[in-house]
């Protein structure tokens, strides 16, 4: 008969660098049933919406997540414009096309030294990121922040990106191509790596669907839906495909996260080719009244925004469904069965961004 | 036993701390230049070591520090047996005890991660007590002896006689370490399922002790690799050296493995080199 | 410079931040900027850590567990809050469940503001932290070595909980004299000694802010019973037990007699009342395992 325990994981975890609190009911070191406590993010900043101006809140909206940043600013600017039937200039959208893309590929370098770090290669861990402080230039030569770009507004973006720089940003990424695939191809090919990941938390076709899991999580599973299809931004202009995969495992995940970067400095490319000239922005007058649904593909998958407006500067009601939100009963369902020593890989195959989920 | 044996056992207690903290150091800046950093100055687990003297000492029960205490008095016991030119058999066993200490310490402790580092580490000692035993086994069926005086002053380097055994004890001698792939049960990196692993519990002058036990055990672990190519000493302290560094480069390049891996891979390579290399021993001296 | 400051461990945790200082954390650990050089390593243990780094405005869920690994970190500690949302709340200071910074619950000594925090700005904010570690370091020895006087003033209803915290510390080490850890120091709740503030005088005795010891009286006709007198372990021989006396003496000077009491075990205890003139009464058997042994003192005021 041997003996359960309740294994605390979390809040404050070296793993992660984010607090959610999992009760791991443990027996020989596998887990029976992982029993998430959450709210340690939760600052309840929907509310803050009835106290700041609906132009100012789009900083607000940027600093749900520190990672997914950019795109949570452009999808809440979009939700607002589309309310108030702004028409964004062509230079403007591209711009946005581009911040997101390179925040899309910060976002996964990021997870990748995530993943590494969490099953004990901490040299590849460091690699990554080294990586990443190259994207991390591009974006602070472009908006002035690392992480927190501040570049979109509503009606446009508020800083431009000049030719030179453009052409400097993509010579570039076109270099670094060989070195990310250097780093990429341990996680794909490496033994050590591939031990901890293949086959590891499946989640099957059918499940992902059900759960209503998105983004790299869904299309790991086999599921084809990439939600930047819908055209938003500069997206009907560039060609790209969904990447999916079919085995559902933590490797698979890996995998399709690793091919996106690849997606996302090619969208770049495409982008700077076809930038057209422009203003970048539009003069924007009068107040929103109605209401929008706005979705984007973010790093970690679909994001929604809900936005209610009243015809007053003040909006009445916004509401935030992020990736990881739609993912965490996934994640209760892969941690069932598992072992105490795949509790971090798992976690992380998600991509869990905590803060967002809570806001 | 020789005046010589004492003055090297004494010796040994005196500078293996010094060494094995600078051993410390240089794996530090090899593993950051690996990893494209620059790393800490060379002296830094001296300096590691000196500030955990100076913390609070917190404890869940007050006998968990005692055992920690028994632990480095043990470690120091062993090495010194060893390199006094003592019986391998009681070097070993004396290693073992002292391992039991710690994790005795973590059960004393009592967080559920520290029991899970204790397990852990029982786990690891299974897994390379074997083939440090066949290691004994093998150089008693060479040399007909097993006290280490005799072993060192050999003719031969045993590595001729001993190729097998050697190459399970290397892949052993990863979990001795604890080095990337089987740093299981503490390691020095960050970011693990374990906190800390055994260590978690630990703060202050216990945790002090544990670094300088575990400097004083790399040195003799590093004794033991020496008895391999003792025949040549210069070759073999060039060797040993290079197998360390061999070690640090292992410990860069793979992720962790679970137990079951460390365990099973243990076994079956002690068991298959070990033996044949033990089978081939005894018609090759008939 | 010692080796505190040359190997500063740190220790990082969330408190309801968006992430982007975090990431900027973990980024000073890599490659461009590796802090390592400095000696700081990154442990996930509040236990290990020397430096704690606090991100984020800090919800109400995150009050109690800031609180838990504030007290599991070993002294000499310093706290950085990092990011505005750290310092003061940041943009979501108006948040219905944001607290505000840090420093509503723990005292925090560097802040790093920005959003996010560069990683230079946040190396920057731990090497001020070095120093005020290094200035921490030392007043502990001066404390511990008796060169700092501590003041003993009047306790108020403030200080209950403090009091009721080190008096539950302090009386640890009579209880296991006994091996009765039922004794009543250590079972008081928070409720009753604040009832107590009604009926008894409070004196605490403070050095830096921290109450380090403290003693009740209180007048029972003529006589004046003193109660409960303790001095945290840190602070120990040094005087401060006799002041206390002396001074909670001095605030009943009309008594007729001194009345106090403790365990028959309690060799020190006996030993620094008897320096003061008290003299063993009578002897009393509490249960199997405690007896307790009261002593007395005459009054000035004989009338």
């Amino acid at each position: 008969m041997s003996k359960r325990t309740i294994i605390p994981f979390g809040p404050q975890h070296p793993v992660l660098p984010e607090p959610i609190h999992l009760d791991l009911v443990v027996e020989d070191e596998k887990v029976i049933e992982a029993i998430p406590s959450i709210g340690f993010i939760h600052r309840g900043l929907e509310k803050l919406v009835e106290k700041k101006d609906f132009i100012d809140y789009v900083y607000v909206a940027e600093r749900i997540c520190g990672i997914c940043s950019a795109i949570h600013g452009q999808t809440y600017c979009q939700a607002v414009e589309e309310v108030m039937n702004i028409a964004v200039p062509e230079r403007a959208l591209y711009l946005r096309t581009i911040w997101g893309e390179l925040s899309r590929v910060h976002s996964h370098l990021l997870w990748l030294g995530l993943m590494a770090d969490g099953f004990g290669f901490e040299a590849l861990f460091m690699h990554c990121w080294r990586l990443r402080e190259t994207v991390l230039d591009m974006i602070e030569e472009t908006t002035g922040g690392r992480v927190i770009f501040g570049s979109c507004k509503v009606g446009g973006v508020r800083k431009d990106i000049d030719k030179p720089t453009l052409e400097r940003i993509v010579a570039k990424l076109n270099g670094m191509e060989k070195e990310i695939k250097e780093v990429t191809d341990v996680f794909i090919v490496d033994r050590s790596v591939k031990h901890r990941t293949v086959g590891v938390g499946v989640l099957s076709k059918q499940d992902a669907y059900e759960l209503g899991a998105v983004g790299p999580t869904m299309r790991a599973s086999g599921i084809n839906q990439d939600m930047r299809k819908l055209g938003y931004a500069a997206y009907k202009q560039l060609k790209f495909e969904p990447i999916v995969e079919t085995a559902g495992d933590s490797y698979s995940r890996c995998v399709v996260r690793i091919k996106e970067i690849f997606q996302s400095i090619d969208l770049i490319r495409q982008a700077a080719v076809q930038l057209p000239e422009g203003p970048i922005d539009v003069k924007v007058t009068g107040t929103p009244s109605g209401e929008f649904f706005a979705r984007t593909e973010q790093p970690r998958g679909e994001v929604i925004y809900y936005l209610k407006a009243n015809g007053t500067r003040f909006l009445q009601r916004l509401r935030v469904r992020t990736p990881t939100f739609a993912n965490i009963p996934a994640l209760v369902k892969l941690l069932q069965g598992c072992e105490l020593a795949d509790v971090p890989i798992l976690a992380l195959t998600i991509d869990p961004c905590i803060s967002c989920t809570e806001r | 036993m020789s005046m010589n044996l004492v003055l090297i056992s004494a010796l040994y207690v005196i500078l293996a701390p010094f060494l094995g903290g600078i051993l410390a150091g240089v794996d530090r800046i090899i593993t950051a230049r690996m990893q494209g950093r620059v790393g800490p100055p060379v002296l830094q687990p001296f300096y590691d070591v000196l500030k955990l003297m100076q913390k609070e000492t917190l404890v869940v029960r007050k006998s968990q520090n005692l055992y920690i205490l028994f632990f480095l008095i043990f470690i120091i016991f062993t090495g010194a047996l060893f390199f006094a030119g003592g019986d391998l058999l009681l070097f070993i066993f004396a290693l073992t005890l002292a391992g039991i200490f710690f994790v005795l310490a973590a059960y004393k402790a009592s967080s559920p991660y520290s029991f899970i580092g204790a397990e852990r580490e029982l786990i690891q000692m299974m897994s390379y007590e074997p083939i440090v035993l066949l290691s004994a086994v093998g150089m008693y069926m060479v040399t007909k002896s097993f006290y280490v005086c005799d072993i060192v002053s050999f003719h031969t380097s045993l590595i001729s006689y001993m190729p097998g055994i050697f190459l399970a004890f290397l892949y052993v001698l990863t979990i001795k370490f604890r080095k990337s792939p089987f740093d299981l049960s503490m390691s020095h990196h960050a970011h693990q399922e374990l906190v800390k692993g055994i260590t978690t519990e630990f703060s202050g002058r216990a945790l002090a002790m544990i670094e300088i036990a575990h400097w004083y055990e790399n040195i003799f672990l590093l004794g033991f690799v020496y008895l391999f190519f003792a025949g040549n000493p210069v070759l073999g302290v060039v060797l040993t050296l290079c197998i360390y560094f061999f070690e640090i480069l292992i410990d860069n390049t793979f992720a962790r493995a679970k137990w079951q891996l460390t365990l099973n891979s243990s076994w079956a390579i002690s068991g298959v080199l070990g033996l044949v290399n033990i089978i081939a021993l005894s018609y090759v001296l008939k | 410079m010692s080796s505190l400051s040359k190997s500063p461990w740190i220790f990082h945790y969330d408190a309801s931040s968006c992430n982007g200082c975090d990431i900027e954390v973990l980024a000073c650990l890599t490659p461009i900027y590796d802090v390592e050089r400095f000696g700081i390593v990154n442990t996930g243990n509040p236990k290990h850590a020397d430096i704690f780094l606090i991100t984020g405005s800090v919800n109400e869920q995150n009050k109690e567990v800031i609180q838990n690994l504030y007290n599991q970190m070993a002294d000499p500690k310093v706290v950085v809050a990092v990011g505005i949302c750290a310092t003061s709340g940041g943009i979501f200071a108006e948040c219905y469940n944001v607290m505000g910074g840090a420093d509503k619950i723990v005292p925090v000594d560097v802040y790093v503001p920005g959003c996010a925090a560069r990683p230079e700005a946040i190396i920057d904010g731990v090497v001020r932290a070095l120093g005020v570690l290094e200035e921490k370091r030392k007043r502990i020895k001066e404390i511990a070595a008796g060169q700092v006087t501590a003041t003993i003033e009047r306790a108020s209803l403030d200080d209950a909980e403090k009091i009721l915290e080190l008096q539950k510390i302090a009386y640890r080490s009579e209880a296991e004299l006994y091996n009765d850890f039922s004794i009543e120091p250590l079972t008081q709740s928070l409720d009753e000694i604040k009832a107590d503030f009604a009926t008894r005088t409070f004196l605490k005795a403070v050095i830096d802010g921290n109450i380090v010891g403290a003693v009740r009286g209180y007048m029972k006709g003529t006589a004046c019973r003193i109660e409960r007198l303790f001095v945290a372990p840190g602070s120990q021989n040094q005087g401060i037990g006799t002041r206390l006396m002396r001074e909670i003496e001095a605030t009943f000077p009309e008594s007729e007699t001194y009345d106090l009491f403790t365990g028959n075990r309690s060799k020190r205890n006996i030993f620094l009342v008897k320096k003061l003139n008290y003299k063993i009464s009578r002897t009393e058997k509490v249960n199997k395992r405690v007896e307790r042994v009261y002593l007395q003192k005459a009054g000035q005021n004989r009338g």
